[in-house]
């Protein structure tokens, strides 16, 4: 079982003309994912990378069944997009646009809910199970397959903790990037409790960030549910200056809303454990990972790791 | 972006929400004609976009000429917490009964619109929630709330009845606006209720959200702060988050994405090393943005020596390093540089960094970059 990728699912591309969408169907194609169908409205008839392009998405359903969309399309046009898909009932739409007006946001998550459609983002890098499929825009071979969650707010964190797991010979079962959003599809909460019904996944590791109020969400869950599986965790923004947006919406600290402190302390009281750097996250997932399971993980990377100080 | 308090209280009349009388003067000279047309007492408020500057000095209520003129000149040569006070609103001052706190604001813990109401306002929602928090309402709101919903509401707090239908239908006009205009946050604090009954906005901050902006034509773009750091304006023409940390720090960084930003900068700060600068390149780079944020990064003077931290996701790795290569053409540079670069076109992007002799961290983790680093630096 794997969580959000399936083994050969169907997946369709919208905004699949635009160029973001042309270089990352050929991606997806290239890590084996069948890209059925492409939707641009006005573009019908075309055909990139040998997909069919659709005006819409019911069209591109009356010819393919669909399990799961990548949404690459120009912020203003993310709500009809992300709206179109969820309307018809694919089970799962990926939005990786950044800078979508967080009033789309919302009535975006209001309904995926009233329709039952997971979504993750926007703002993300998608969700990928190394070996098996992504929907998203990750270089597919800094990941490999193993039995460790990845749930982050910050794409390229994911990739960095990711990548270095792989370099280190430890695989990754699926690893999630929710997005850098104040508002957004699946939260770090939803994560978790797929990575606990999830028998590929024994270490979940959660990297979170200054602003918001996610990760203490994640430790009240933790908390309250008896969490069975250890989590490591981290947070980027440490030492933010108070009151200076970081980049993401979200990111900002101000007064004592927000805080690294106020999350590392409430993940710490739920038995989270807190790596203060990146490569200690590395050292700690290794002590959960038994050596004969990771001895067996595939690993490409061959190079020597970095120097040390 | 925020707006103005005089921007806010024209939004507020147009959609039926009481504000004070009053005039927004950008000119000294229309100061004695306002005097004349509204009479005194008056009250005369600086417009900047920080919080407190009530505590600042920058309120004051007048009741005669010679006040006017004096706090008038006073205010308008103020600066705010380093925001110059670029015009000031003259407003008839209010018999003030009672003073509440009205807003709507964005949950992400449930994902929806909020309203906030408290029966207690004049401090900050902070304080409010501190000092009272028995008092304080938050509620989930939807568009197109009925107003029998907001009395439902608003009920349990003991008002007489024309301030219960004054306040509901106030909150259902801010509701609206809230989804209209695409606001993060909107307050009314205070929500004033004068002697004569008569329930007035006294003040309003409205924040509009940026990735909205494309839509929401009735606001003007506005620079938040005069920036005086010609660096931070740099950036911010070529669409960088740039955030100076530390005049004389003397590693700078350029990262892709915020988080990896962040989490590059706190690397820095672990080996006791101080960070000049956090700098998100975000996605879609192009070789143009590469090359200025390079660029801006090595004007930096207590700069020594910075890293690159950077993935090919929705990024790639050849346009990004022919942006290096480019911006050390166009501005050489004695500042040492490691980069550290994988994913999408990596082998490209290599090959690039390996022809201008730069270190690469192919496969090491941020906290090697990092070390990479201040050992060249400690070598000089």
């Amino acid at each position: 079982m794997t969580v959000l990728v399936k083994p050969g699912m169907k997946v369709i591309i919208q905004g699949i003309t635009g160029k973001q969408g042309r270089f990352h169907t050929k991606l997806m194609q290239e890590y084996g994912m069948d890209v059925v169908a492409g939707v641009t409205p006005g573009k019908g008839g075309e055909i990139i990378s040998k997909v069919p392009v659709f005006n819409t998405v019911k069209e591109a359903l009356s010819h393919t069944d669909i399990d799961a969309s990548l949404v690459l399309v120009p912020p203003a046009f993310v709500k009809d997009s992300a709206t179109e898909a969820i309307k018809n009932s694919i089970p799962l739409v990926v939005i990786t646009t950044e800078f979508v007006p967080v009033h789309d946001s919302l009535k975006i998550s209001e309904l995926s809910k009233e329709y039952g459609v997971r979504v993750v983002g926007p703002n993300t890098i998608g969700v990928i199970s190394p070996g098996i499929g992504k929907v998203g825009i990750m270089p597919g071979y800094i990941y490999s397959k193993g039995n460790v969650g990845v749930v982050s707010r910050s794409g390229t964190l994911t990739h960095e903790v990711s990548s270095n797991l792989t370099y280190s010979g430890i695989g990754q079962s699926t690893c999630i990037g929710i997005g850098g959003d104040p508002i957004k599809g699946m939260d770090f909460v939803d994560v978790l409790e797929m990575f606990r019904e999830d028998p590929d996944t024994d270490v979940i590791v959660l990297i979170g960030e200054i602003g918001g109020s996610g990760e203490e969400s994640a430790a009240d869950y933790i908390r309250r549910s008896g969490y069975p599986k250890p989590v490591v965790a981290f947070i980027a923004g440490q030492t933010a200056p108070e009151g200076k947006k970081m980049g993401h919406a979200g990111a900002i600290v101000s007064g004592n809303s927000g805080t690294a402190q106020s999350k590392i302390f409430e993940l710490t009281e739920a038995g989270v454990i807190i790596a203060e750097s990146l490569a200690k996250i590395t050292e700690l997932v290794s002590n959960f990972i038994k050596p004969s399971a990771a001895s067996e993980k595939e690993c490409s990377a061959t190079a020597g790791k970095g120097v040390g100080c | 972006m925020n707006c103005f308090e005089y921007e806010g209280k024209s939004i507020f009349n147009e959609c039926g929400i009481p504000v004070p009388r009053g005039k927004n003067i950008k000119e000294c000279n229309d100061a004695g004609n306002v005097l004349n047309e509204m009479g005194l007492p008056l009250v005369i408020k600086a417009q900047v976009l920080s919080g407190k500057r009530g505590k600042a000095g920058g309120i004051k209520v007048v009741t005669s000429k010679t006040d006017f003129d004096r706090e008038f000149s006073r205010i308008s040569s103020m600066s705010i917490y380093g925001e110059p006070v670029k015009s000031i609103l003259v407003e008839e001052a209010l018999d003030i009964k009672k003073e509440m706190y009205l807003g709507v604001t964005l949950d992400p813990a449930t994902k929806s619109a909020v309203l906030l109401f408290s029966p207690e306002g004049g401090m900050d929602i902070e304080e409010i929630s501190r000092l009272y928090p028995e008092k304080l309402l938050k509620h989930r709101v939807d568009r197109e709330m009925e107003l029998f919903r907001f009395l439902e509401l608003f009920s349990p707090f003991s008002m007489d009845n024309s301030v219960l239908i004054q306040t509901g239908k106030i909150a259902a006009k801010l509701v609206n606006l809230f989804f209209e205009i695409d606001a993060t946050t909107i307050e009314i604090n205070p929500l004033v209720i004068q002697d004569n009954g008569k329930l007035i906005a006294a003040d309003s901050k409205i924040v509009i959200d940026d990735n909205a902006l494309f839509r929401q034509d009735r606001f003007e773009i506005q620079e938040e702060k005069e920036e005086t750091d010609h660096l931070v304006m740099r950036a911010k023409r070529s669409d960088l988050a740039f955030v100076p940390l530390n005049e004389n720090g003397i590693i700078g960084s350029i990262a892709g994405g915020a988080g990896l930003g962040m989490a590059t900068v706190d690397a820095i700060r672990l080996y006791n090393a101080s960070p000049a600068n956090f700098l998100d390149v975000g996605g879609g780079v192009s070789e143009e943005k590469m090359c200025e944020a390079v660029k801006i990064v090595t004007s930096i003077s207590s700069v020594r020596g910075f890293l690159i931290n950077v993935f090919g996701g929705i990024n790639n790795c050849e346009v990004m390093a022919n942006g290096i290569a480019r911006a050390l053409k166009e501005q050489p540079t004695n500042k040492k540089i490691v980069v550290k670069m994988r994913g999408h076109s990596q082998e490209e992007g290599w090959a690039i960094l390996k022809t201008l002799s730069i270190p690469v961290v192919k496969y090491g983790t941020t906290e090697e970059a990092v070390c990479k680093l201040l050992t060249l630096i400690r070598e000089e």
